[in-house]
């Protein structure tokens, strides 16, 4: 029989605690064949390998005959894979087997994405354009909160962040994108997986830097709105502890501030002022009332979950407080309104505040590190402006200031939600 | 636990988004007006008989009162309708928000692709709107220059044309620097090259072919 990996240095570790001897060890250590295991070991990379080599030919001999088959062909192989691999999954759920039904699903939402790359090609129309990477990230969003499955929502993450990226925001990610996010975080809180929380944390930080970007760019409603909602999501998988309440409910608040962003989104049109200049600032009213109302909601949660009382709770909201500014303050700059510029001063005061009681209550270089890049990148930000030298250089270190705020941000979401699923 | 009416469920959002997705891209083909514009073909890094159409449209001089042609470029300037240039003070931010907007082209007819062959299309007016009644083709600002040129991205993705075509179209070139105004502007159109469009009275366009030596692919 193979030797079960860790088998060793856990027997030496029961030996050294007096839970066996010696040679009890040796006796169970006799009863597994080791030059099986390497056998076994060396025969999974070889037929690894072979998948590997065979799927690279595979895909090879396709694509080089890939203008001579006929559009229909492509069409239908694909949709027909993708709607058998769903079937077979829910017959595999029925029979539960639900590793398997889980990887069929996720097969299934994967091949989505080929139907989608397909039908572009077929009409010669390029899948950005069309949203493509959009819908493909919404479809694994869906079947990862519907199966559920973590590795889907991590691939759906991936699958979003590489459609934020490779746009850039031209064109902007259509309306309907921001319900993505809160999709992935109901598949988060369905099946719990630290990987994949920590996954969606840095992929909603993708989002939230080509927010900022489209505000830097003077296109303040929408991506305000979406900043918001992306900080009220955040607020609401990070802060609510209440393990006792179920899972689910812990995002249900995430959907409903979304599906109140869209219903006020879609009446004013503002949703269309990423991609209609001229539909801006009669119609901010709404989305300035959304702000008061969410920033109100906020609020009223870290006061009812107590959370402002710890230290990485206090951290965190003084990340989303940072990521606020970042849109509040060019604003500020451009309007120099007395009511921006005391924004801007109880922001400050609250850094202050938030940075001196978490150096009070012992924190750790690495944990105020990251107030020192947000400072920093505030710092950078302002001389910027006043010499007025957009560059490269100013983009890369907020996105760098970006990965590192929500890479922190991660370890204090996963470390709690780790704590809870333990308990 | 996995859940069989959840997978359904799931199978039945991916098939209504890859159906929403098809319908939406294909409805400009459809149901578009077949127009013909002149173009340049040019080939894809890997040879699988793929080339990329480009047409002059992509880069269009507006009629503002300082641009000035490159030496040997052909000077067309297309007449600015509406007010959504803003010349003088504040140029060059305005240009920087007409980045990622749509931006509307008007087509009138212009010479005929071979005699007797269809009128290809020329750029006549641009707007920040579909003008009613005329032929619009809706493009995506990727870059302005403060002179008055604007690089537009149609959307098109690599089509198809036997072996022959694409070895004679222009040689790929690497994507260099993302500002596109940088280099050199290369020829607008080949000879003998037309790309067969199809478009909605709103500015939605599709490529459904491209005519090379008077053969359609």
């Amino acid at each position: 029989m193979r030797l079960p990996q860790g088998l060793i240095t856990e027997s030496e570790a029961w030996q050294r605690d007096g839970l066996i001897t010696g040679e009890q060890r040796r006796a169970i250590l006799a009863r597994y064949d080791t030059a099986a295991a390497g056998a076994d070991q060396a025969s999974a990379v070889l037929t690894w390998l072979a998948v590997i080599v065979a799927g690279i030919g595979a895909v090879i001999l396709v694509a080089w005959n890939w203008t001579d088959i006929p559009a229909s062909v492509k069409v239908l192989v694909s949709a027909g894979a993708m709607l058998g691999f769903y079937a077979w999954s829910a017959l595999a759920a029925r029979a539960r087997r639900d590793v398997l039904a889980e990887r069929l699903a996720l097969v299934g939402a994967l091949l989505a994405g080929g139907v989608l790359f397909v039908t572009a090609d077929v009409l010669h129309a390029d899948p950005q354009r069309t949203y493509a990477l959009p819908l493909w990230a919404a479809v694994l969003a869906a079947t990862a909160a519907l199966t559920p499955s973590a590795l889907a929502a991590l691939v759906g993450t991936a699958v979003a962040a590489w459609a934020m990226l490779i746009g850039g925001g031209t064109p902007p990610p259509p309306w309907w994108f921001l319900a993505v996010f809160p999709a992935l975080a109901v598949a988060v809180e369905r099946a719990p997986n630290r990987w994949a929380a920590g996954g969606v944390t840095l992929g909603f930080g993708v989002w939230v830097f080509f927010v900022v970007l489209d505000v830097w760019n003077d296109q303040p409603v929408a991506p305000a709105i979406g900043a918001v909602l992306a900080a009220t999501w955040l607020y609401t998988l990070a802060l609510a502890p209440d393990a006792r309440r179920p899972a689910f409910a812990r995002a249900t608040p995430a959907l409903v501030l979304t599906l109140l962003g869209l219903a006020f989104l879609l009446p004013s049109g503002s949703h269309r002022t990423m991609s209609d200049p001229r539909a801006a600032a009669d119609r901010i009213w709404p989305a300035v009332a959304l702000l008061a109302a969410l920033a109100s909601a906020t609020v009223w949660n870290v006061g009812r979950t107590g959370a402002w009382r710890s230290r990485p709770a206090g951290l965190t909201a003084l990340a989303v407080l940072w990521i606020i500014a970042w849109f509040t303050l060019p604003a500020a700059w451009r309007a120099s309104t007395p009511l921006q510029w005391m924004w801007t001063a109880v922001f400050s005061g609250a850094m202050i505040h938030l940075g001196a009681a978490a150096v009070r209550d012992g924190a750790r270089t690495r944990d105020v590190g990251p107030l020192v890049v947000g400072l920093a990148s505030v710092v950078i930000f302002v001389i910027v402006r006043v010499v007025d030298a957009r560059s490269l250089v100013v983009s890369g270190s907020m996105l760098i200031a970006s990965a590192i705020l929500l890479w922190w941000l991660a370890r204090l979401w996963v470390r709690p939600g780790a704590r809870r699923m333990a308990s | 636990v996995t859940d069989p009416r959840g997978i359904v469920a799931a199978g039945a959002i991916a098939l209504c988004a890859t159906g929403a997705h098809a319908a939406y891209s294909s409805w400009p083909a459809v149901r578009g007006t077949e127009i013909v514009v002149p173009a340049a073909l040019v080939r894809q890094p890997v040879n699988m008989a793929l080339v990329e159409v480009r047409l002059p449209l992509a880069r269009i001089a507006l009629d503002v009162p300082h641009t000035a042609p490159p030496a040997g470029d052909p000077f067309e300037p297309v007449r600015r309708t509406g007010e959504w240039w803003a010349a003088g003070d504040g140029t060059r931010s305005h240009a920087q928000r007409l980045r990622g907007r749509p931006l509307y082209v008007q087509l009138s007819p212009g010479e005929p692709l071979s005699p007797g062959g269809p009128s290809t299309m020329r750029a006549s007016t641009a707007c920040d709107a579909a003008v009613s009644g005329a032929i619009n083709v809706a493009g995506t600002v990727i870059s302005v220059r403060e002179d008055g040129y604007l690089w537009l991205d149609f959307g098109f993705a690599p089509i198809a044309v036997p072996s022959d075509v694409a070895a004679n179209a222009r040689p790929y070139v690497p994507p260099g620097p993302r500002r596109v105004d940088a280099g050199p502007i290369l020829p607008a159109a080949d000879a003998g090259v037309a790309a067969v469009l199809r478009v909605l009275p709103s500015g939605r366009v599709a490529l459904v072919g491209v005519i090379v030596g008077g053969n359609r692919y």
